[in-house]
């Protein structure tokens, strides 16, 4: 440990020079306490991690747009070596605008913007900037042009030119909320606005909602999850090696011949699991994560709903509920298929024993009228019928 | 209160069942008054009971023998007992811990472990003596009127009390792992040498498994932390406790530091003199934590020890430390849901991964942990980082794969073609079979490691974050497990597994959803599940009264009037979570009743089949019918005990991986 920080310390000992090369020029940084700071000194020089951004850029790239990157994600890229250098690196990216901080249940994730629309952020004026920067900061909730205008000293004439300006760039958009109908509220363009903005799209022509499209949508949306998230493989697993029987065989005779050696795993040998439909659902390596947005649009475009079209925030909304359901999960503010349903293969001493589904469990007391040594769902789970079953 | 020493009704009850079970009447009277007074003098419990004094002094020298109760003479006029809910509470838990034992140190390990469960704690000297007993055994026993709990570090390994004719049941269970409890055989033939014996006790000792125990262990948690609080005022303010809050903030630091300093002394191993001749380089590999990465080995080269050498070590008493249990249970656990959710081979690699990591974690949560532990003073690099994590939490991708038997593990099982054609350098694959074939149980180092990288990688990318990433080293990754983060998503998933069983699955996704959003009203809830409001409110209904969810009732107008109001709902997992604890405490304790009027059914046959007369000669003194009541009698025992287990495991996973939990 003592000659591995000495050798830091040299490092360190060179002139630093990220504080003096950051050109902040959007506010998102100061928006975002929580997320980590890049330690004072980067064991970088410039140039090197300038590349470095660039190829963590690039693999960030591969991903569709809207694809949330939390830290965990961004540092399994395996670019950074770490993540006092991940730090540094994400910090070059979003001051050059192309990655974008954001919040996510108390974690800071990032998004990235095209190197288009970095360069369009780079060219807005400053009226412009400053209501972007507040639109951004309220997120998912929107932001009431009202408000704008006390949070800024603008003009209303002011504000509404620069609103007009953010939309005919496509950064903005406005909505309208449930709770204040008659309100305008403003959002990023890339955002999905919360629930309190019912989409609407999941209802019929008289208001109620309409099950069959639910399901429809929501079964559609399962095939493309699995064709994106997950490959499909043959569950029994040995197909990969071609020849299984002289596999096992070698297998079976090496367990034997070091069946006595204390090594850790003792565990049985494999036994690969029963799956009824033969095939099992794998992540893949390099999955591209559909949004809610992407879904959105490959409904539409596929037009097998007729009349209708559904909004990103009609399809967060539904996608919401698949993960509710367990038929989606969330990694990391992504939708993949959900691997494992709640499963009940294990299910756990509680809820297989008697008392764990027990109708009278809270009447039950020892000597009381429902208690455990006179229970008749025990004798019923010990299969010893009748009370005295050892006459 | 401590929060290990927190109990509820529930427990209470639980845990006298079990010392019922395992010790006998004499043993439970004395622990059920000790339950319902609190901590006691021996007066106050005679008084209390209607047992004589001496009664009650044979069932307290059980009780502290198996170290179920704390005894504290902090006043040296009288002494304190109080129960240890933990120690009570992990009779149920000895089988598995003998399991664990067993797969960690192999039969010679087990062995030890064993008897030192049914001794509860012993003086190496004296479990020595069991296995090996010296030609003049000088067996004095403890008088009747020594005070009790003074003399318990001196009790012999075969001391009284211990036996009371009442066969601990679980024990049986135990048995089934190849063990006896009945008494420790002399010239145990697990046990072939002195050596072995020294070996085996040192292996379980630097492995944290057994620990040194001393007057101090047996103080109760509040007991201790007003003597350390007595030394440290004495020490820092000369016996005048502190006034200003700045020296009081400097105490309590220091009562807190002195505490872990009480533990950390239960855990360090002195050299064995009986060993030292062995070689080093054995030690050291074993000593490695990360670095090893077999099972402890416990043939070590002998020494050959003659039955009249004494060593300094032979002095030490030692116990059973359940905090590394606990850790090989979560270990055991965190394998198992793995597995689960994503496949065998991953959760093998995941398995062999806790395992390396075993010896580097001193216990699951901490609860007097050290704010500043974390930060070396020396390593000032990472003050301000709070990311910093201590290196020998890191394990690489390459020590992982070097533990892993690929020669019965199929590495490639659960990995994305395109990973396993891109780790074994081939193109092709053509949606079934790989061309040419490949053989999993045939890598290079190389592919190994690779292999053993992908399945990390599908750990880390699965919503429960079994790993995470932290950094490259070489051409292998480092990784460290957030095992609070994994530990309360398992918690989730258990509490959802008991309410979908419970419930139904629309209630797992009111859950989730009132997981995600946080407190709203029962309309938003049905218009965020699109589902009506009408089919949702019986399961509201019942969820409340199951404790499942709270609901608060906001008026909307003066009147108040249910209709007119908004009902808010909300989940709250700790609260739901020591909800789910205590019915499984309470399932548990059904359970132990039940097992006791099974066994009252049976008893005049099971007196009968154990008369030294009959044990081995069943058919000529036991009817068909009787043996076949015997046999059912068995299979009940078995379900009971094991379903028992099932539900501990619960207990585990709910109450002892991880410290109280934040917000949802
Ligand atoms: S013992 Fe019987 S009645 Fe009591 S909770 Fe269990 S199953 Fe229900």
């Amino acid at each position: 440990m003592a000659s591995a920080s000495s050798h830091d310390v040299d490092e360190d000992a060179k002139p630093d020079v990220s504080l003096n090369d950051g050109h902040a020029l959007d506010a998102p940084s100061n928006a975002a306490p929580a997320a980590p700071q890049p330690a004072a000194k980067s064991k970088l020089d410039a140039p090197a991690r300038r590349a470095k951004a660039e190829e963590l850029y690039q693999k960030c790239l591969e991903y569709p747009p809207d694809t949330l990157f939390f830290q965990r994600d961004l540092s399994n890229m395996e670019v950074a070596a770490d993540m006092s250098e991940l730090a540094h690196l994400l910090q070059e990216l979003v001051d050059r605008l192309l990655l974008k901080l954001m919040i996510l249940d108390n974690d800071p994730c990032w998004k990235y913007r095209s190197r288009e629309d970095a360069q369009v952020l780079r060219s807005l004026t400053s009226d412009e900037r400053l209501l972007y920067h507040h639109i951004d900061q309220e997120q998912n909730k929107g932001v009431w042009s009202k408000t704008l205008r006390s949070k800024t000293t603008l003009t209303l004439p002011q504000v509404n030119k620069a609103l007009k300006a953010l939309e005919a760039r496509k950064l903005v958009k406005a909505i309208l909320s449930v709770k204040h109908p008659s309100r305008k509220m403003y959002l990023l363009m890339d955002v999905v606005p919360s629930d309190d903005f019912g989409g609407g799209g999941w209802q019929n022509d008289s208001g109620e909602l309409d099950h069959g499209l639910v399901n429809q949508v929501s079964e559609v949306i399962m095939t493309w999850m699995k064709a994106d998230t997950c490959v499909e493989v043959a569950a029994d697993g040995s197909d990969y090696t071609g020849n299984r029987a002289a596999a096992i065989a070698r297998k079976k005779a090496h367990v034997q011949q070091t069946q006595d050696i204390e090594d850790f795993p003792t565990r049985p040998a494999f036994t690969p699991p029963f799956r009824p439909t033969g095939k099992m659902l794998i992540p893949r390596e390099l999955a591209s994560y559909p949004t809610a947005t992407s879904l959105a649009k490959r409904v539409n475009d596929t037009g097998f709903i007729n009349n209708k079209t559904l909004t990103a925030e009609d399809m967060n909304q539904l996608l919401e509920i698949m993960v509710c359901d367990g038929r989606l999960e969330k990694v990391s503010g992504n939708y993949r298929a959900s691997l494992a349903a709640l499963s009940t293969d294990y299910s756990g001493g509680f809820i297989d024993a008697p008392c764990g589904n027990c109708p009278v469990f809270d009447q039950c007391v020892e000597d009381g009228q429902v208690s455990a040594r006179i229970c008749v769902y025990f004798r019923e789970w010990l299969q010893t019928e009748s009370a005295r079953a050892y006459d | 209160m401590s929060h290990s020493q927190r109990h509820t009704p529930v427990l209470e009850q639980l845990c006298s069942l079990l010392v019922k079970d395992y010790y006998g009447d004499l043993a439970h009277h004395v622990f059920t008054v000790l339950a319902r007074y609190g901590r006691q003098t021996l007066a106050n419990l005679t008084r209390e009971s209607y047992l004589d004094r001496k009664a009650i002094k044979a069932g307290l020298v059980v009780l502290i023998q198996q170290h179920l109760i704390f005894h504290s003479s902090i006043d040296p006029r009288v002494a304190y007992y109080e129960i240890n809910w933990q120690r009570s509470y992990a009779l149920v838990r000895a089988g598995s811990m003998l399991k664990l034992g067993e797969d960690r140190f192999g039969q010679k390990g087990v062995n030890v472990l064993a008897n030192v469960v049914y001794l509860g704690h012993t003086r190496i000297s004296d479990l020595r003596e069991a296995y090996f007993p010296s030609p003049n055994d000088p067996s004095d026993s403890d008088s009747d009127d020594e005070p009790v709990g003074n003399g318990t570090l001196r009790q012999k390994a075969n001391g009284d009390g211990l036996t009371n004719g009442n066969t601990p049941s679980q024990a049986k269970a135990g048995q089934a792992n190849g063990l006896s409890h009945q008494s420790i055989e002399p010239a145990d033939p697990q046990m072939p040498s002195l050596h072995d014996f020294y070996a085996t006790i040192n292996t379980l000792m630097r492995h944290g498994w057994l620990v040194t125990f001393d007057e101090l262990t047996f103080l109760s948690p509040d007991d201790l932390e007003q003597t350390v609080r007595i030394e440290a005022i004495a020490d820092m303010f000369s016996g005048k406790p502190p006034l200003a809050a700045k020296d009081k903030a400097l105490l309590e630091e220091d009562v807190l530091r002195r505490r872990r300093l009480v533990r950390e002394k239960a855990l360090e191993v002195p050299a064995f003199k009986s060993l030292q001749s062995s070689s080093q380089a054995e030690r050291k590999r074993d000593d490695d934590g990360a670095g090893s990465n077999k099972r402890p080995k416990l043939d070590m080269p002998r020494t050959p020890i003659s039955i009249n050498d004494t060593f300094p070590e032979d002095k030490l008493v030692v116990g059973i430390n359940y905090e590394k249990v606990n850790i090989a249970m979560r270990t055991e656990q965190l394998t198992r849901v793995a597995t689960q959710r994503i496949g065998h081979s991953t959760g093998q690699v995941y398995g062999a991964l806790l395992y390396q990591l075993e010896k580097v974690h001193q216990r699951c949560w901490d609860e007097w942990s050290d704010p500043a532990a974390t930060k070396k003073e020396d390593e000032d690099d990472h003050e301000d980082d709070p990311k910093y994590i201590d290196p020998k939490f890191l394990i690489s991708t390459r020590k992982v794969a070097e533990v892993v038997d690929e020669s019965s593990l199929d590495l490639f099982y659960g990995l994305d073609p395109k990973t396993i054609a891109r780790v074994m350098g081939i193109a092709a694959f053509d949606g079934t079979k790989f061309d040419p074939p490949l053989d999993p149980h045939n890598l290079s180092r190389d592919q190994k490691v690779a292999l053993v990288a992908a399945h990390c990688s599908l750990l880390a990318r699965d919503p429960f974050h079994f790993v995470t990433w932290h950094s490259k080293s070489g051409n292998s990754q480092q990784y460290h497990v957030e095992f609070d983060e994994v530990v309360k998503a398992c918690i989730q998933l258990e509490i959802e597994k008991t309410i979908q069983a419970q419930k139904g699955p629309v209630a797992v996704s009111v859950i989730r959803a009132l997981k995600r959003k946080g407190r709203i009203s029962e309309q938003q809830v049905a218009l965020f599940l699109m589902q009506p409001l009408d089919n949702l409110r019986g399961l509201f209904t019942d969820m409340f009264r199951r404790s499942y969810i709270q609901t608060q009732e906001v008026p909307r107008v003066e009147r108040r009037e249910a209709k007119l109001s908004m009902h808010f709902m909300w989940y709250d997992q700790e609260q739901v979570r020591d909800k789910l604890l205590q019915d499984v405490y309470k399932a548990m304790g059904n359970f132990l009743q039940r097992l006791e009027s099974e066994r009252d059914e049976i008893k005049e046959l099971l007196t009968k089949a154990e008369r030294t007369d009959v044990v081995g000669n069943e058919a000529r003194y036991l009817s068909h019918d009787e043996i076949a009541a015997l046999k059912k009698w068995k299979g009940v025992e078995e379900k009971i005990l094991l379903q028992l287990h099932r539900m501990d495991e619960l207990v585990a996973m709910l109450r002892d991986f991880a410290g109280p939990l934040g917000s949802p």
